[in-house]
């Protein structure tokens, strides 16, 4: 028997997806049929056992789980965390045994003038100073004469050498601490960096520190000799050396 | 009538505690909003997904894969479709990615063993279950899946039929010739259909 509405019809009816002049036909034929009105029985029958048979239980620990896995962190990526750890230490590792000998990496100043001058003098060539050349001569003019700890006519006549560099006083402390020497130093521009080592320390000095340089904590010291301001980087002090250091700078400079 | 009405109603998800408030919330990284949500479409989209892949196990991991999807998602999230038609087309996706990666793998109807609870009620829910589960198996996956979007996830024929790229005409034939082909086999489950007439 041919119906004018089809099952499909019959479905969207029920789920009252037809449009008004659709569902209008649809209601006016199955009200008055039966076969019409016995299948739509069964198909709604039909999905209430899909409905009922087909819905699996809620589960908190599925949740949980997936709540675990949106907001927590992923054992991949501790996994990869862990990887760029271990690479990272091999690179370094690697890059610190390729290092020349005896090449240094200048302490990292944590005052913002340091660190200017630092930077001016890994930027530039930084070019070992000639010592022992005649006084006044310029871009030189660094006397040779080792410092000890009590200076000495060779060691004053060298700090008067110093000076002659144009903005440059008093480069190094009249004292230097117990079993240092002087060990370079090197002029980049107007930076010039001094380096006193000696017993397994060292310390630097960096001429011309503007104004307002103070004191810095921790390995680098600021001190004053004459009005005239210093900083110093150093490596392996105690607070016995630094304290000793400070007191040297701010002794007058010898004349 | 039997089914609750279809959840294409203008209102559902525009209210505070609506599909689309909860699911921006999410994106401002709201954990409450996206348990929320997970809570609302837990079963039906783990369905949704069985009725594709038809494997416990495979059907868990990506159900989770696409909560996680979801919540990756959220941030960007605008809402131009209903979220019941993003999180199933979201589902669909993977599942299908799955099913065609893992091809010609056998499969055993999935069955959801009836809690102590349900038992309880007299209803033999593990019958049904498994009637049910080993006769959508036998069903070509259009039907399987229109029929588990319709009666399981209750989504409309339009959102269905968004879903699965399909004319609503078309999802509605599936849904229609997969139900009678279920007919045989879920007749002995008749008093069920007995306590819907009353």
């Amino acid at each position: 028997m041919s119906h004018p509405v089809t099952p499909v019809q019959l479905l969207l009816h029920d789920a009252g997806e037809l449009d008004a002049a659709e569902a209008r036909a649809v209601s006016l034929h199955a009200a008055g049929c039966a076969e019409c009105a016995a299948q739509l029985a069964e198909l709604r029958t039909l999905g209430a056992l899909v409905a009922k048979g087909g819905l699996p239980e809620p589960q908190v620990l599925r949740r949980q789980r997936v709540i675990a896995a949106a907001f927590g962190v992923s054992h991949r990526r501790i996994a990869w965390g862990l990887a760029l750890a271990v690479a990272a230490a091999l690179l370094f590792a690697v890059g610190r045994a390729w290092w020349p000998a005896g090449r240094t990496v200048p302490p990292k100043p944590a005052n913002p003038w340091v660190a200017r001058h630092h930077e001016a003098l890994q930027r530039l060539d930084r070019r070992p100073v000639e010592l022992a050349r005649g006084p006044g001569e310029p871009g030189a003019g660094i006397g040779s004469a080792p410092i000890g700890p009590e200076p000495g006519d060779a060691a004053r006549a060298a700090v008067a050498k110093w000076e002659a560099i144009a903005g440059v006083r008093a480069l190094y402390p009249a004292r230097v601490p117990e079993g240092m020497r002087f060990r370079q130093a090197r002029v980049a521009g107007d930076a010039v960096e001094v380096t006193f080592a000696g017993g397994g320390k060292s310390f630097t000095v960096f001429a011309g520190a503007g104004d307002g340089v103070e004191r810095v904590e921790g390995t680098v010291v600021a001190g004053t000799a004459a009005g005239l301001r210093f900083v110093i980087v150093g490596e392996g002090l105690g607070a016995a050396d630094l304290k000793l250091i400070r007191e040297s700078l701010e002794r007058p400079a010898p004349k | 009538m039997l089914y609750d009405p279809p959840i294409d109603s203008t209102s559902s998800t525009q209210g505070p505690d609506g599909d689309t408030d909860l699911m921006l919330r999410c994106g401002g990284g709201d954990r409450a909003a996206f348990e929320e949500l997970l809570k609302r479409y837990e079963t039906r989209l783990l369905a949704f997904i069985r009725s594709i892949v038809r494997d416990r196990g495979d059907a868990e991991d990506l159900f989770q894969e696409t909560f996680l999807r979801v919540h990756r998602a959220a941030p960007r999230y605008v809402p131009k479709a209903r979220l019941s038609t993003f999180l199933h087309t979201i589902a669909r996706n993977l599942a299908l990615n799955f099913v065609q990666k893992k091809r010609e793998k056998p499969v055993q109807p999935v069955v959801e063993p009836a809690t102590a609870e349900e038992a309880g009620r007299g209803v033999d829910l593990d019958a049904l279950r498994t009637t049910l589960a080993a006769a959508l198996s036998a069903l070509p996956p259009n039907q399987r899946e229109a029929i588990t979007l319709r009666y399981v996830s209750e989504l409309p024929y339009k959102r269905i039929a968004e879903v699965m790229g399909a004319p609503m005409g078309t999802v509605a034939s599936w849904v229609h010739e997969g139900l009678k082909t279920l007919s045989p086999s879920m007749r002995k489950f008749g008093p069920m259909a007995g306590e819907e007439e009353r």
